[in-house]
């Protein structure tokens, strides 16, 4: 199990090189919280397809905190817990002339494979922390969205690239749950079947091993990813068992919120967008927290995405549409509405998180929640520097409003970040994607 | 990937005049264009075409060559930014040595199978196969996360068909769902239902056992039990009987020459010839016996009629035996008391509130009336006759009289058993009625045992019969002997019940309880059994075995041995559900594995049912299950599919759902295998209504219009008119015409070409149809249609799929044209460029203008000038495909297009006229995507010679899409699998 390998990894590299790298140190800085008292952190990353309009995006510092630009507004009573991040990007995305699918790594860092069939893309950051933490908590992480994975092909790639960020394996990825209703339910399974269930898992798993010896080189390896899953399922249920059977955590801090406090979503796919993006916010936060899982992924909308934005007051036309503004004003001012209402209900959520206080501090300061897109300009499907804000102090760990511009230095590397983050969650990893080292000026 | 002859692109508009350059030629062009970055040392983004030594050794990798196609053809390499740019001559010296050396090696390995990723059950697959295996169809996959795409753009492709742990536990509870709903019985087996059974106890299945036989054999029996009294053909029965008695042949053979049911004769002959102590079977036994010996067969026929009218009476029971109606000719009225046949012990009756009735209703106590009758006659009112007095004074003599000299009412008499009173009475008195009561008092009236009746007739009648057929046997309330006759009445009516209700309800009633039936007219579970269709043979016992275990074990009264009789049935009937799940048989091993986890669930569970849904569950989320499984030969490079993954091959390939029982019968004895079965098969299962799941995962897929009326988006507010129903109703119309057109085997033509289409009320009245006519029976009326609709590109489906939210896109639909329809591959689109909507010259210039000087940027020319013209021609379509002479800004519309070459045509009638010259292409690209589809992975360069084949059969059989389908399931491709 690549878990398994990944800890075996680190136990090894601590046995032979400890005091040597300087890695280590952040490792003893940023452990996961000590056992005891304090809330844990929480990851998550909030993906907008299509990019930005550069002309309003990102801060400036100021004497008195941070100076948001238009599009970042909507977060002006949270400026303090947020770090503008500008000029990172994926130096080893794939080039080519093609504006999309091969900039959908942003998680992972890794060359997007040019591929209608043998799609491969890399493990994503926050799956990787899944991999390493998930088994903390109930559920290992939360995949959301709020279109489908996309069907077909186009210019050579298979089009579910534009609708997955989030991988499990270099090519494996993660589905996203786009229905409120079934996202909130899995915060509340119940376990009612959970004793049968690891029965049957028990049983198709020997089944499984025992055919995949008959099987060429080929299908084997598609029957890992049953086995594997049918493991990892396993595992999951074994210690949402174990939470179940104990009072707290087990770390002893326990959740504020112990109850769900939105209503249980419709079963139907919403009909309006914005109640469709705001629903799945929602149930992010919730899982939040209840602690239910500490890492959360949320894409408001594919890449390349067809969502009708017509309900904004004076905009006409979907989200990639209006990405293509070909730099004429009026269309820039209905792709910048665009732009100022996704960061609108994301900075809802944030002040939800603010609002929930967990002994002291705010779930939101407890967290580290990244805004994201694979492209900056949309219009010009650039993606040499992509647009990040990072939110939350990351339970102490992160200084916050401040701007930290990389535009002009020489390692610009996005992954550079997630090893941040995922140092912050825990979980260290020497490398991850393209890069080595971690981000500076960060706490 | 697209293995089109690559020059059709260019031959479209412009033309090419180069051969087959070699590999000399192309070698030359390479080190100038291509080595500086890719070549051994640097290997630009690792691709190396320097290291190899002559076209051989090149085409090893032909894959990589297949890619160098793919960027020169759309100037993606060199960069643009490159200095060195190849010329036209050496792109078109490279390309076609390419073309060429790829068609060599296409050549060399023709109908290579490929790899096939082992592929998952798509979300269609899952539903539909779950449809097929439990008859209910619960569209569970609706939770699941939608599939992608892949290989050739379809689901199907198993590289894009993942498992996740979310996944996984989507699918447990799916299963869980499925098998909510199955309702599991030791010996009816598994069967669904659309509501959850769940949990339940030993009574409760007990209720719907009874019910669910009753209703069954109520639906089954009816056809074989006679109706009404004639359908019994009783006196037939009783010839053939009488016949076989006196040797003239076996029952079997009289019962087919008399075409007489061969089962109810062996019943009666069973009847008629065991010994009884029952007096009633005597009544019509004992006369049959009496048949006359062969010679005189008349009145062998006169006595079977008496004996079946006497049957008859039996069955019918005779209500009116206290009165009799004066018949034609009877002048007489007879009062009969039998004995029964058992002696006359205490068999004292008395008659009383004896009453005539004259005319139509005046009644009269019958010694007033004897009184007054005798009084007329005295005194000469009426001529009287002597013998008529006579009569009428020896009938009023009986007033008072009794045989023992008991008591007796004042308006009546008593009499002994047998006892016959002829009664004359005047022609005007039209009945007779009268009560009969036994005479409680007398000290043997315990013993008593009497029938009356009274009837009409001659003076002399034939003496009654000890037991007289039909009428109420009489007993004393305290009597000894009441209970033999009335068990033999009993069985009598068990017998011959008097209505074929009657019949069934026993016959249920000793089936329910597993008793022999010991009727006539009756079929034990057995006999049923062996005249219902074959799937059905075994029902009857099995629900025998129902009932009884759930009797025995509703009474606590179930044992060890029933247990494991019950257990072992359970074990059965899930593995045989389990082949169905694996679409295989199971191997030993499995076999025990199925019957250990329900012997594992069962103890945790301490319900029968219950562990079996629990092996019904594990069943749903096994991997012979989740994926097409095809156990290879591994020490072959290539080996043929054994018949039952061929079954699912092609079940999947042509109903995207499990093989049905013919196909696993053809799997199951090998024949499948044989061309000629194969064959026959396609066309079956083409022409089952599950092929329509082709129109929408083939067509759908291919031409985009699957998910159409979920996820088009058309502003509300611009048009209010694109309503979900009318949405809807588009969904409906392409998805059928692709249905009926597979269904039909209509020829592949019709996609583009078809002058019919299928039409609902409202579609008709969006595309402004006046005459239209709906065939009530159906949702869709097929229709005629002319220009400018007919084939999809009338389609408001595709028009509308093909529009931007606010209007109608040339540019989209051109491209869908270009690269769906007829398969060219376009560059990707450059960055940096507004779409229409946003060029800041809405209002200023028409639309057409518009885009035309969009064109004029050279980095769009290039394509646009490709991509625009048969959009043009469509843009009489509005975004939501009504027809209009105006745009949006009341400008009139030119649907005129003009191509590079410039060829030029108008509308939609022209367009498809124009892409009537590239049928070759439409039909290339047609086969490629039914290819890809079928065998769920890329189209690759061996595909090539297939390719040729199917376009050649479908050229041979007028295009019909069956012949596209044949050359793929007779290919070497779709027959074997590559192991290695």
């Amino acid at each position: 199990m690549k878990s398994d390998l990944r800890s075996r990894r680190t136990f090894l590299r601590g046995l032979g090189v400890t005091m040597a790298l300087p890695w280590m140190e952040s490792v003893k800085t940023f452990a996961a919280t000590a056992p005891g008292s304090e809330a844990p952190r929480r990851l998550g990353f909030v993906f907008m397809g299509n990019g930005v309009n550069v002309e309003h995006w990102g801060a400036t510092q100021g004497a008195d905190g941070l100076k948001l630009k238009n599009s970042l507004r909507p977060l002006e009573s949270i400026k303090d817990r947020l770090t503008i991040i500008q000029g990172l990007g994926n130096q080893s995305a794939f080039k080519t002339p093609e504006g999309h699918y091969g900039k959908m790594n942003v998680l992972s860092g890794l060359p997007v494979k040019r591929t209608t069939t043998d799609i491969e893309l890399g493990t994503s950051v926050d799956q990787l922390a899944a991999q390493a933490i998930g088994h903390e908590t109930e559920i290992g992480s939360l995949v959301l969205g709020t279109q489908g994975g996309g069907g077909g092909t186009e210019a050579g790639y298979a089009t579910l690239y534009a609708g997955h960020i989030s991988w499990s394996s270099p090519t494996t990825p993660v589905p996203k749950e786009i229905y409120p209703r079934l996202a909130f339910d899995r915060l509340f399974n119940s376990g009612e079947h959970r004793q049968r269930n690891r029965g049957i898992l028990d049983s198709v798993l020997a089944e499984a091993k025992s055919l995949q010896k008959d099987l060429s080189v080929h299908d084997q390896r598609k029957l890992d990813e049953y086995l594997t899953s049918v493991r990892e399922l396993e595992q999951r249920m074994e210690k949402a068992e174990q939470l179940s059977k104990t009072e707290t955590n087990g770390h002893g801090w326990e959740a504020t919120v112990t109850e769900p406090n939105i209503p249980r979503p419709d079963a139907v796919l919403p009909k309006s967008v914005e109640e469709h993006m705001r629903l799945m916010f929602d149930v992010m936060v919730l899982a939040y927290q209840m602690n239910k899982t500490r890492i959360a992924t949320y894409m408001m909308n594919n890449d390349l995405s067809n969502v009708d934005y017509g309900f904004l007051d004076g905009v006409r036309g979907h989200s990639h549409g209006l990405s293509h503004h070909g730099r004429n004003p009026e269309n820039m001012a209905m792709y910048q509405k665009m732009n100022e209402f996704n960061v609108g209900l994301w900075a809802d959520a944030l002040k939800k998180m603010d609002e929930t206080d967990e002994g002291g501090r705010s779930l939101l300061d407890n967290s580290m929640i990244v805004l994201l897109s694979s492209l900056m300009d949309g219009n010009s499907h650039d993606a040499t520097q992509l647009p990040v804000v990072l939110a939350g102090r990351g339970g102490g760990s992160l200084k916050g409003g401040q701007v930290l511009d990389f535009t002009e230095k020489e390692n610009r590397r996005l992954c550079r970040l997630h090893l941040s983050l995922l140092d912050r969650m825990g979980v260290t990893e020497e490398e991850f994607g393209d890069a080595e080292t971690r981000l500076e000026g960060l706490s | 990937m697209k293995v089109s002859c690559l020059l059709t692109v260019s031959a479209f508009f412009t033309a090419s005049a180069f051969g087959q350059p070699t590999w000399e030629q192309v070698v030359p062009v390479l080190e100038r264009v291509c080595w500086e970055c890719h070549d051994d040392a640097v290997q630009e983004g690792e691709v190396d075409l320097y290291s190899f030594d002559g076209e051989a050794e090149a085409m090893a990798s032909h894959h990589l060559w297949e890619k160098v196609v793919r960027l020169v053809e759309n100037s993606e390499m060199p960069p643009a930014d490159e200095k060195t740019q190849p010329s036209e001559e050496e792109r078109e010296v490279l390309l076609g040595w390419i073309d060429g050396a790829l068609d060599r090696v296409a050549r060399r390995n023709a109908g290579d199978p490929g790899h096939i990723t082992m592929r998952r059950l798509t979300n269609t697959e899952y539903d539909n196969t779950l449809r097929d295996l439990t008859g209910i169809d619960l569209g569970l996959s609706q939770n699941f996360a939608r599939d992608a795409g892949g290989g050739e753009g379809f689901t199907n492709t198993g590289d894009v068909l993942f498992v996740s742990p979310e996944q996984l536990e989507k699918y447990l509870d799916a299963a869980r769902e499925v098998a909510s709903r199955a309702s599991i019985f030791p010996g009816t087996g598994i069967d669904f239902r659309e509501e959850p059974v769940n949990l339940r106890g030993v009574s409760t299945m007990t209720v719907e056992i009874d019910s669910k036989l009753r209703s069954w054999y109520f639906d089954r029996l009816g056809p074989f039990l006679p109706q009404a009294f004639e359908e019994l053909r009783v006196s037939d029965y009783l010839f053939a009987c009488w016949s076989h008695h006196h040797g003239k042949g076996e029952l079997s053979k009289l019962a087919k020459v008399e075409q007489l049911d061969p089962v109810f004769l062996e019943n009666w002959w069973r009847f008629l010839t065991k010994e009884t102590s029952n007096p009633v079977f005597n009544t019509i036994r004992a006369p049959w016996h009496a048949l006359p010996k062969p010679g005189n067969e008349t009145s062998v026929k006169q006595g079977i009629a008496a004996i079946e009218k006497d049957l008859s009476i039996w069955m019918s029971r005779n209500d009116h035996a206290g009165e009799a109606e004066r018949a034609d000719g009877g002048e007489w009225f007879h009062l009969c008391v039998s004995d029964m046949g058992d002696g006359a012990k205490g068999d004292f009756v008395q008659w009383s509130k004896l009453e005539v009735v004259i005319g139509r209703d005046k009644r009269a106590p019958l010694f007033d009336y004897l009184v007054e009758q005798i009084s007329i006659r005295e005194n000469g009112k009426v001529e009287a006759d002597k013998t008529e007095l006579d009569r009428l004074r020896a009938t009023l003599a009986l007033r008072g009289t009794h045989p023992d000299g008991g008591e007796h009412p004042e308006d009546g008499f008593a009499v002994r058993a047998p006892s016959q009173i002829a009664i004359w009475l005047p022609a005007e008195v039209r009945k007779l009625r009268g009560s009969a009561n036994l005479w409680e008092a007398h000290s043997d009236s315990e013993f008593a045992s009497v029938q009356t009746q009274i009837i009409t007739g001659g003076e002399k009648i034939p003496e009654i019969p000890g037991l007289i057929p039909g009428v109420r046997f009489k007993f004393a309330s305290k009597s000894k002997v009441s209970g033999d006759f009335l068990r033999a009445h009993k069985s009598m009516s068990h017998k011959f019940p008097g209505s074929r209700a009657g019949r069934m309800e026993l016959t249920g009633h000793y089936m329910r309880r597993n008793y022999t039936p010991d009727g006539v007219y009756y079929l034990n579970a057995q006999q049923l059994g062996e005249r219902l269709p074959e799937h059905e043979r075994d029902l009857p016992g099995q629900f025998a075995l129902d009932q009884r275990l759930l009797y025995l074990a509703s009474r606590n009264m179930i044992r060890e041995k029933e247990v494991e009789r019950w257990d072992n049935a359970l074990k059965n009937h899930l593995t045989a559900f389990a082949e169905r799940v694996y679409r295989r048989p199971l191997t030993e091993l499995e076999r025990d594995a199925i019957g250990a986890y329900y012997d594992k669930a069962y103890p945790g569970i301490e319900n029968r049912e219950e562990a079996a849904r629990e092996v019904i569950v594990r069943l749903l989320v096994s991997s012979p299950f989740l994926f097409k499984t095809e156990p290879p030969e591994s020490d072959k490079l290539e080996s043929a599919l054994d018949p039952w993954a061929l079954a699912s091959r092609l079940s999947y390939f042509l109903w995207a759902s499990m093989p049905d029982k013919e196909l696993r019968q053809a799997a199951q004895d090998g024949s499948l295998l044989q061309a000629g079965v194969l064959a026959s098969q396609i066309q079956r299962m083409l022409a089952d209504s599950k092929s329509q799941t082709l129109a929408t995962e083939f067509g759908g897929q291919w031409l985009g219009f699957r998910d159409f009326s979920e996820e088009t988006n058309i502003d509300p507010e611009l048009f209010p008119e694109f309503t979900e129903s009318l949405r809807k109703s588009m969904q409906g119309e392409v998805t059928r015409f692709f249905a009926e057109l597979i269904a039909q085997d209509r020829p592949v033509t019709d996609i583009l070409h078809a002058n019919y289409t299928y039409l609902d009320q409202r579609l008709a009245d969006h595309y402004q149809i006046t005459n239209f006519k709906p065939n009530t029976e159906d949702t869709f009326t097929r229709w005629q249609i002319d220009e400018p609709r007919g084939g999809i590109l009338g389609m408001g489906a595709i028009l509308a799929g093909t529009a931007f939210p606010d209007r109608a896109s040339p540019v989209r639909r051109g491209d869908w044209i270009l690269t769906t329809v007829l398969g060219y591959e376009l560059p990707p689109v450059p960055a940096d460029v507004p779409e229409l909507e946003n060029d800041g010259l809405v209002g200023k210039l028409p639309l057409r203008e518009r885009l035309e000087k969009h064109r004029d940027s050279a980095s769009c020319k290039g394509c646009h000038s490709r991509i625009d013209p048969p959009g043009f021609a469509l843009q009489n379509f509005d975004a939501i495909g009504r027809w209009s002479e105006v745009d949006s800004e009341g400008k009139p519309i030119n649907a005129t297009a003009t191509l590079v070459n410039g060829q030029s045509f108008i509308g939609p009638a022209g367009l498809k006229e124009h892409l009537a010259g590239q049928q070759s292409d439409f039909l290339r690209q047609f086969c490629t995507k039914l290819l890809g589809y079928a065998l769920g992975r890329e189209v690759i360069i061996t595909d090539r010679p297939l390719l040729e084949k199917m376009e050649s059969d479908l050229a041979k059989s007028d295009f019909r899409f069956s012949g596209a389908v044949r050359a793929i399931v007779e290919s070497r491709q779709f027959l074997n699998r590559r192991n290695h």
